[in-house]
């Protein structure tokens, strides 16, 4: 039996004011937590205190539920009774000083440990000079170079003597040394010495050999002298230091020393310095002296290799020295260099050099000890920044390497800066798509991530969730400093939540669009003068986002209009019927008639979609469609084969059809086409089937129902219009009061169907019919209709066969001849 | 009588008309320190520095001797023999490589200093050389142990000898690197070889802005404040330096002063009679700092 139209008052279920204890918003207090979201508020919590590896967490919802927000705001109240964690320091590794140390300390020291360093190398830049400028350095240096000098010159002087003692003289030549016999105070000329006796040539000639082998020998010990004398020097040099340093140095210590790390890179710096601060002070002066956009002539230093005093300072990466509690950081940003931090290059004389000073912390540096959080689809996006997540969470540790190393791209020097082990808390936010795909495609996922936080997008309206609603919507009216809403103005609020959830029993906490609703309303009151925002203003601001997202609704129901698409909202017709769709854009949904229509013929049993054949029909569209056959074989000469083609097409559509929605419109179609008896076209059809017949719920009831109404009412409401809706979308309406207004004044009617019976009744104005004792449906009813073509199908098609056999047998036959 | 008309206080400009900075050069880290000391006086005096390369006889004839090898200071590499035969080519063909290389730092000095230079190269003794090519106006600037023959140590013989029978004074640098800037110090005795330095070494402590020290020696110190009033008038225009005057309590103190200057310059009156006894050659061989030698007395026999 076809069922009754829908009472008005199904169709919209209103937000009961006496059930709001309030005038305005201002009288309602502050809701300290987001409403409808326990499951996830648990999560969250459990997730903040649990102290074991792995337990970060996946915060996933739809956008706009206050993710975000409600993660940040109880981690931030957790993190404030939390200690503040250290601080962290690079330091020069001047052992290896392309591997910078990496030291943690006390909050607040890493700053004071800097000024330190940077105290002490100012004071020995004045102190040092002081001292290599004394009295008493200079003496003693002096003494170091006469001692030297005259070493050698001694040697020299002795041996010149000797040789002067057999007139012999030591001359200098341009490479070194030699002996020639005298004469006059001057060489002997070669005719002279060849002019002498030759016993006396060979005695001269000995003495010199010999004086030359002495000479050797002397010339031999040099580089041993030199070598004598720089170490004189280095020491003097460095006990000059010493004197200096030990003072600055022991002070340091006596302030940081017990910090772990801190006494052996003191003592580092110290013997670095007894080494090099007299070298270092002289390469500051002639840099000096060479200005500024010049350097000191020498091959470039290596990786992290200082010529200056830079290779004594601290670089803090991060530091607690103004914070309170542990830190909860949001990288907006999650860059690979954003999220483990990064080694710059400056440029000098054309190269790209860096050291330790240059090394810059990322977000997880900055969340060390407290808390991370970070929007997945913004992770996953960042070429190699996830990768980097996950093993900076799996080994406990942030390494430091850029993209170019990891992919050996560059080959400019760099350092590898020293790990750092992280202990925090890393917050995943995102859709839940993202969450689903990352558990099913990443195994390590689900080890790192084992807390979700699964955000809902609708609550309960029933018992308190209109109140909570009530004074979620006061919480964001203060915090927004918005007008208050009256009681009138938060009930429109609340019962276009539930349109929004698609549900007249829920309410949609989709809190960053009832913001900007309540902001809209709260720009029509301003505009108004009104000093409180009622429902007058939010029906305005509602009214204006429609106005605002609706021009390809107009322009699709004009075309209707128009008949540009082919629409019938009266009359009969056999085989076509009046199907819903909706089109989602962007946040603005419609629903949109089209005309579906089927056609028969004799065939082996197969339903065409025409959507699917030209791949314009999603997968659930087809699973529809093929719904439809399995209905027919099992309602229709079940004792006979299925022997039709029947082809479904929605028509004139261009853009795709996805959804099952359309599913039991087709099967009336069919149906239709089958009996040939004709449907309805003032009505129109939505809800999907299942092969028992049954009408199934479908989403965006109410944007179908408000198409085909607009459609009707631009050609005038003839009072027999209507829309055939699954009965268990009933309590999904929230339909707009112009449609429960013309279905109260009986222009429009809504009807809830539950089987394709129904549906099919309501369609032809005859009965579906039932079959009686025998199996039998009964005469002229639209099953009996379809089952006698059905069975005239396959008596057809028999006929077909045989005649198909027989020829066979007679070609054997004329074969066999 | 107004400073300004005291004739016997030579200005600065007669005093440093100083025509030519004539240094003699081989590739010596010595000879490259008096480079750098001889740029700077011909800076400070507005002159022309010109270089000199002697190709030493005393060494051709070495060269020339059947049995010469030379003992090389720079080493080979491992067991390469210390000692190598020379010969004439072999020697010439050093020698030009060191006069190459003497010019190279010349004409880097010069261009430094912006200074108008010469390089010339000459045959014969070096010393000899040296002073025939130096002229009236020349200041002569050498080594400390300049030519092949010159003595490590004991030096002061052959320096003064030059100095008395050069032109003008002579620049003696080259021990000890670069020379430091620092105070013009001048031992002063009212002599007229002193008076004639006075104006010479306010002169180059006002163009060097270097502070200027003069030791009063003898029964100078009555003139202290006229001293004073002539170093201002000899700066002409320009301002004066700081300015030192002071008297040593003993000649040990003077020595010690002289002898520890270990940045600056040290001009010297040789000729003046408190150098006597063997004073000015402890000077030279202890000096730390160039010294501008102006004497015209030879030193006795050896």
């Amino acid at each position: 039996m076809a069922p009754s139209p829908l009472a008005p008052e199904k169709l919209y279920t209103h937000c009961k004011l006496d059930g709001l204890d309030f005038e305005t918003t201002s009288e309602l207090e502050d809701l300290a937590e987001v409403i409808g979201q326990d499951r996830a508020l648990e999560a969250i919590h459990f997730a903040a205190e649990i102290e074991q590896e792995g337990y970060n967490l996946f915060v996933l919802g739809p956008s706009g539920t206050g993710k975000h927000t409600t993660v940040l705001r109880i981690l931030k109240q957790k993190a404030a009774e939390e200690p503040v964690p250290p601080d962290w320091v690079y330091l020069n590794n001047f052992i290896t000083p392309h591997q910078p140390k990496a030291l943690s300390l006390p909050s607040g020291l890493g700053r004071e440990l800097q000024s330190a360093m940077k105290q002490l190398v100012d004071e020995l830049r004045a102190a040092v000079p002081a001292a290599f400028e004394s009295e008493d350095y200079r003496n003693r240096r002096q003494a170091l170079e006469e001692s030297a000098r005259e070493r050698q010159e001694k040697a020299f002087q002795v041996l010149r003597e000797r040789a002067e003692e057999k007139n012999i003289a030591l001359v200098r030549t341009p490479m070194g040394f030699a002996f020639a016999p005298m004469e006059d105070g001057a060489v002997m000329e070669p005719k002279a010495f060849n002019a002498l006796p030759a016993e006396e040539r060979e005695r001269i000639q000995e003495e010199i050999e010999k004086l030359q082998a002495e000479l050797e020998e002397i010339v031999k010990q040099i580089p041993g002298w030199a070598k004598e004398h720089r170490d004189a020097l280095r020491e003097l040099n460095r006990e000059v230091t010493a004197q200096t340093i030990d003072q600055p140095i022991d002070k340091l210590n006596e302030r940081f020393g017990e910090i772990e790390g801190i006494g052996e890179h003191l003592e580092e710096v110290r013997e670095d310095l007894l080494d090099n601060v007299h070298s270092l002070l002289q390469l500051e002066i002639a840099a000096q002296q060479q200005g500024p956009g010049e350097t000191a002539a020498g091959p470039a230093p290596g990786p992290g290799h200082l010529n200056g005093f830079k290779r004594y300072a601290v670089n803090v990466v991060v530091s607690g020295e103004e914070s309170e509690g542990a830190p909860v950081i949001f990288e907006n940003n999650p860059t690979l260099a954003n999220l483990i931090g990064r080694v710059e290059h400056i440029s000098e004389m054309g190269a790209l050099i860096t050291d330790f000073t240059l090394i810059k912390g990322g977000a997880l540096h900055r969340a060390n000890g407290g808390y991370l959080i970070l929007d997945v689809l913004k992770v996953l996006s960042q070429p190699l920044a996830w990768d980097a997540l996950k093993r900076a969470l799996k080994a406990s540790t942030i390494r430091i390497e850029s993209a170019g190393q990891m992919m050996s791209l560059i080959s400019t020097v760099s350092l590898e800066p020293g790990d750092v082990p992280l202990q925090a808390k890393v917050i995943l936010c995102g859709d839940p798509l993202y969450y689903y795909l990352l558990g099913e495609y990443d195994p390590e996922f689900a080890t790192l991530f084992k807390v979700a936080a699964d955000f809902g997008g609708s609550m309960d309206r029933s018992g308190s969730g209109e109140a909570l609603f009530a004074r979620q919507l006061a919480t964001m009216v203060k915090q927004s400093k918005l007008r208050p809403l009256n009681r009138a103005a938060v009930a429109r609020v609340m019962e276009h939540s539930a349109r929004l959830a698609e549900d007249a029993e829920k309410l949609s906490i989709n809190l960053r669009a009832i913001c900007d609703l309540t902001r809209e309303a709260d720009f029509f009151a301003g505009k108004a003068g009104a000093e409180v925002t009622d429902a007058a203003h939010v029906q305005q601001a509602i009214d204006a986002q429609i106005r605002r997202a609706d021009r390809l609704r107009e322009r699709s129901y004009e075309a209707i209009q128009r008949g540009i698409v082919l629409l019938d909202t009266e009359g009969t017709t056999v085989g076509q019927v009046n199907g819903l769709s909706v089109l989602q854009l962007g946040h603005f949904a419609f629903g949109r008639p089209s005309r579906i229509t089927a056609s028969v013929r004799l065939g082996a049993g197969k339903v065409i979609d025409i959507e699917r054949e030209v791949e314009l029909g999603g997968p659930i569209h087809s699973k529809g469609v093929l719904i439809l056959s399995s209905y027919l074989a099992s309602h229709f000469a079940g004792d006979k084969p299925l022997s039709l083609a029947a082809s479904l097409v929605f028509e004139q559509s261009y853009g795709g059809v996805e959804g099952d929605s359309a599913s039991s419109a087709e099967l009336y179609a069919l149906l239709s086409a089958l009996s040939e008896v004709p449907l309805k076209q003032n009505l129109a059809v939505t809800g999907s089937v299942n092969q028992n017949g049954h009408v199934q719920a479908i989403g965006g009831v109410n944007e179908k129902i408000e198409g085909f109404f607009d459609i009707c009412r631009e050609r005038g409401l003839t009072g027999d219009q209507g829309v055939l809706i699954p009965a268990s979308n009933v309590m999904h309406l929230m339909l707009r009061q112009d449609v429960i207004d013309a279905v109260a004044a009986g222009k429009f009617h809504i009807y809830p169907v539950e089987t394709i019976a129904q549906g099919i009744e309501l369609l032809t104005g005859r009965p579906a019919g039932e079959r009686d004792a025998e199996g039998r449906f009964p005469t002229d009813s639209v099953n009996r209709l379809v089952e006698d073509r059905l069975v005239a199908f396959a008596e057809a098609r028999r006929r077909f066969g045989a005649h198909d056999e027989d020829g066979g047998k007679e070609g054997g036959r004329n074969a066999g001849n | 009588m107004p400073a300004t008309e005291k004739p016997e206080s030579p200005g600065r400009r007669d005093a440093l008309r100083v025509r030519r900075v004539l240094v003699a050069l081989d590739s010596s880290a010595a000879c490259a320190a008096t480079l750098e000391v001889a740029a700077g006086l011909a800076a400070a005096t507005a002159s022309e520095l010109s270089g000199l390369f002697v190709e030493d006889q005393d060494l051709l004839r070495l060269a020339e001797l059947p049995f010469a090898r030379e003992v090389q200071l720079s080493r080979g590499p491992a067991g390469k023999s210390l000692s190598r035969a020379l010969d004439p080519a072999l020697l010439l063909q050093d020698l030009r490589a060191q006069a190459a290389v003497a010019r190279e730092a010349m004409a880097k000095q010069a261009a430094l200093h912006r200074l108008a230079w010469s390089f010339q190269v000459a045959k014969g003794r070096s010393e000899e050389a040296l002073l025939l090519a130096a002229a009236a106006g020349d200041v002569i600037a050498v080594a400390r142990g300049f030519g092949p023959l010159a003595r490590f140590g004991r030096i002061s013989r052959e320096v003064r000898l030059i100095a008395a029978r050069a032109p003008g004074p002579l620049l003696v640098a080259g021990d000890g690197g670069a020379e430091q800037p620092g105070t013009v110090l001048l031992p002063y005795d009212a002599s007229p070889a002193a008076e004639h330095m006075l104006a010479f070494a306010a002169g180059l402590a006002v163009t060097r802005r270097a502070p200027l020290e003069i030791m009063l020696l003898g029964e100078t110190a009555a003139s202290l404040e006229d001293m004073g009033e002539r170093i201002r008038a000899a700066g002409g225009k320009d301002p004066l330096p700081p300015l030192q005057i002071w008297i040593p309590r003993d000649s040990k103190a003077a020595l010690q002063r002289l002898c520890s200057l270990d940045r600056g310059l040290l001009v010297l009156p040789a000729d003046e009679p408190w150098f006597e006894n063997g004073k000015v050659e402890q000077i030279i061989e202890r000096a730390k700092v160039p010294i501008v030698l102006q004497t015209e007395k030879e030193p006795a026999p050896a």
